[in-house]
């Protein structure tokens, strides 16, 4: 049955190119927004198991920090009811150098995290290569998956980190989150590069140790996050995320993400499925008597009618498959290029979104040839017949 | 009319009153038959003659089941054909008729085997049997070389002799052939009628054509002259 229905698609093939083309597009829209929200969840997920696992959800305002009152501050955080322990935080960002600005993806971060936080840590993330317990190592740094490949890391090459070379002691399995292209190094480390921003005139009277623009909290079992973050908003410079709220803003924010992304493919689909009632329509009047024929020697209108619909089906089909490659292939493409800038790569096409796709292009495809398909059974032989 | 109701077996169509309006209660209402009557003895050969316009192909569409009459009653191997629903005369098409075209009407997209195999198809055959019949009947027509090619790789005499084939695969009681020589030279022509005849003889099937040669009509059991939608003579 195929083969008779690929010699009708070949009587015309410019106009069959050109359909198969449309549902190609909109297949290709469908799987590469398909890919992003799936990996956009997943990153999601992951994060939110990251945040979960290490709490840090307490910022300090850039006033707060210049104060100087770090050890207040965590003095006033481990009087708050549920809280377990604080742990002081760096995170600046990593180069603001030429392209750094132009790469794809979310900034680069240094993370200066004290051992307890990188004990925290490892419930999400897997070490790949090397160690990462640097907690007595100056000027050791722990790098993601994305990180290590956009510079060709390997364990032992040195890294230059606002001005000062860091030895690769560790690299991470590839975790899909922001840590992915993150730098972790020791609390002290992060402390002095943050030390660099700060004016010289009032340098003198910080000591590194003091400084923190996080803090995780890690609380006490049955403590309620959101309750916690209540009270941490009353303390003065700063700003706990309510870890509930996170997740329910995060949750709508892919959702709404979803609904846009996913409508616009649909659009594009839709755009080419006309294309397939077009061509379906011309098909069947211009092979009227063929179909007069068929009657003619036994054809049952539900025949015509599943003959027309099945060749529908399959100009999505093909159009489906067009697209799911090329989708393959847009995906990897970005894919690589994100990971030769070190950011995360966004595009998962997991089999099932491609089964999906595909599916979806072959039933649109019959869906798209009903209506010709209805008209070309419901033909009268004789008039049929009469058509040259 | 040449009638059967002096033989005992019972005609294989009867046609009683037979009247076909066009464009019916408008002005611009045609009548294409007008009470048409006749019997044809079971393994006639038939020809249905006379000038254009005159009703022959309107005629062999009702004989064939394409279309209902307006009035009268047919009745093929004694079944009642117009009363029938849309998928039973359909499966009757299929089962009882075999049609044979002027202008071939294979079709397009499929080979040679696959156009003799499609009414077995149709008609609920198993793949495997109906190709099988289809490459018998191809051999039989002088053809079984040709079983792989698509109709616009054969020659017209081809292509009309692989419709001979595929009216003739589900064993029809009836071929029509609505000027089944018309494009065809003179060689052909000929070759297609002996085809004709040859399976009217071997296997006693009903063969109703339409023809404008007098020639080929001289060679029939039967002859029906049709005028502006009547029956004007029979022999």
């Amino acid at each position: 049955m195929l083969i008779p229905i690929l010699r009708n698609l070949a009587r015309q093939p410019a106009r069959s190119a050109l359909t198969i083309l449309g549902i190609a597009i909109g297949v290709l829209a469908l799987v590469v927004v398909g890919a992003l929200s799936t990996q956009l969840s997943r990153i999601v997920s992951r994060s939110q198991q990251v945040q979960d696992a290490v709490l840090a959800f307490v910022q300090q305002s850039a006033a707060a920090r210049l104060q100087n009152h770090r050890k207040q501050i965590q003095s006033q955080l481990l009087r708050i009811d549920g809280v377990r322990a604080v742990i002081p935080e760096v995170v600046v960002p990593y180069d603001y150098g030429p392209g750094e600005r132009d790469r794809f993806g979310p900034p680069r971060l240094i993370f200066g995290l004290p051992s307890a936080a990188m004990q925290n840590i490892r419930a999400v993330l897997v070490i790949g290569s090397g160690t990462d317990r640097i907690g007595n190592q100056e000027r050791a740094v722990v790098v993601g998956s994305d990180f290590a490949h956009s510079q060709s890391l390997a364990i032992g090459d040195v890294v230059s980190l606002y001005g000062s070379s860091y030895r690769i002691a560790g690299v991470y399995q590839q975790s899909f989150t922001i840590f992915d292209s993150a730098a972790i190094i020791r609390l002290a480390d992060a402390q002095r590069i943050l030390l660099q921003a700060v004016p010289l005139s009032m340098a003198a009277h910080f000591k590194p140790g003091d400084l923190a623009t996080n803090f995780a909290l890690l609380l006490r079992p049955n403590a309620d996050g959101s309750l916690v973050a209540g009270r941490v908003n009353l303390i003065e410079g700063l700003r706990a995320r309510d870890p509930k709220s996170v997740s329910a803003g995060l949750a709508a924010t892919t959702r709404v993400f979803d609904s846009i992304v996913y409508g616009a493919a649909l659009i594009a689909l839709v755009i080419g499925s006309l294309s397939i009632v077009n061509t379906m329509t011309t098909a069947v009047r211009e092979r009227t008597r063929e179909i007069g024929i068929r009657k003619a020697i036994g054809a049952s209108d539900e025949a015509i009618l599943a003959e027309f619909i099945v060749e529908s089906a399959c100009v999505g089909a093909i159009g489906g498959l067009i697209g799911i490659a090329a989708g393959l292939a847009l995906c990897a493409l970005l894919n690589a290029h994100a990971q030769a800038q070190g950011s995360l790569q966004l595009f998962d096409l997991t089999p099932g979104l491609a089964v999906g796709a595909f599916v979806f292009s072959v039933v649109l495809g019959a869906v798209s040839g009903l209506a010709p398909a209805w008209t070309a059974a419901r033909l009268n032989p004789t008039v049929a017949l009469r058509r040259l | 009319m040449m009638s059967a109701v002096e033989d005992a077996a019972p005609p294989i169509i009867a046609a009683r009153d037979l009247v076909k309006l066009h464009a019916a209660g408008t002005p611009l209402e045609v009548r294409a038959i007008d009470h048409v009557s006749f019997d044809l003895p079971r393994g006639a050969f038939a020809a249905i003659v006379g000038q254009s316009g005159s009703g022959k192909t309107t005629l062999l569409t009702l004989l064939g089941a394409l279309d209902a009459p307006t009035a009268g009653e047919l009745r093929i191997n004694g079944e009642l054909v117009q009363r029938k629903s849309r998928r039973a005369l359909a499966a009757f098409r299929g089962r009882s008729v075999g049609f044979v075209f002027q202008g071939f009407d294979l079709i397009p997209s499929l080979t040679a085997l696959e156009n003799v195999a499609l009414p077995a198809q149709y008609a609920g055959v198993a793949a495997g049997e109906a190709r099988s019949r289809a490459a018998g009947l191809l051999d039989e027509v002088g053809l079984a070389n040709r079983s792989e090619h698509l109709p616009g790789q054969l020659s017209g005499g081809e292509q009309q002799r692989v419709a001979i084939a595929r009216s003739l695969v589900n064993n029809p009681l009836i071929v029509l052939a609505d000027e089944p020589t018309g494009e065809l030279d003179s060689r052909n022509a000929d070759q297609i009628m002996k085809l004709l005849h040859r399976f009217n003889a071997e296997r006693g099937v009903t063969v109703v054509i339409v023809t404008h040669n007098a020639e080929h009509a001289a060679r029939c059991d039967f002859v029906i002259t049709l005028a502006d939608g009547r029956v004007v003579s029979t022999t």
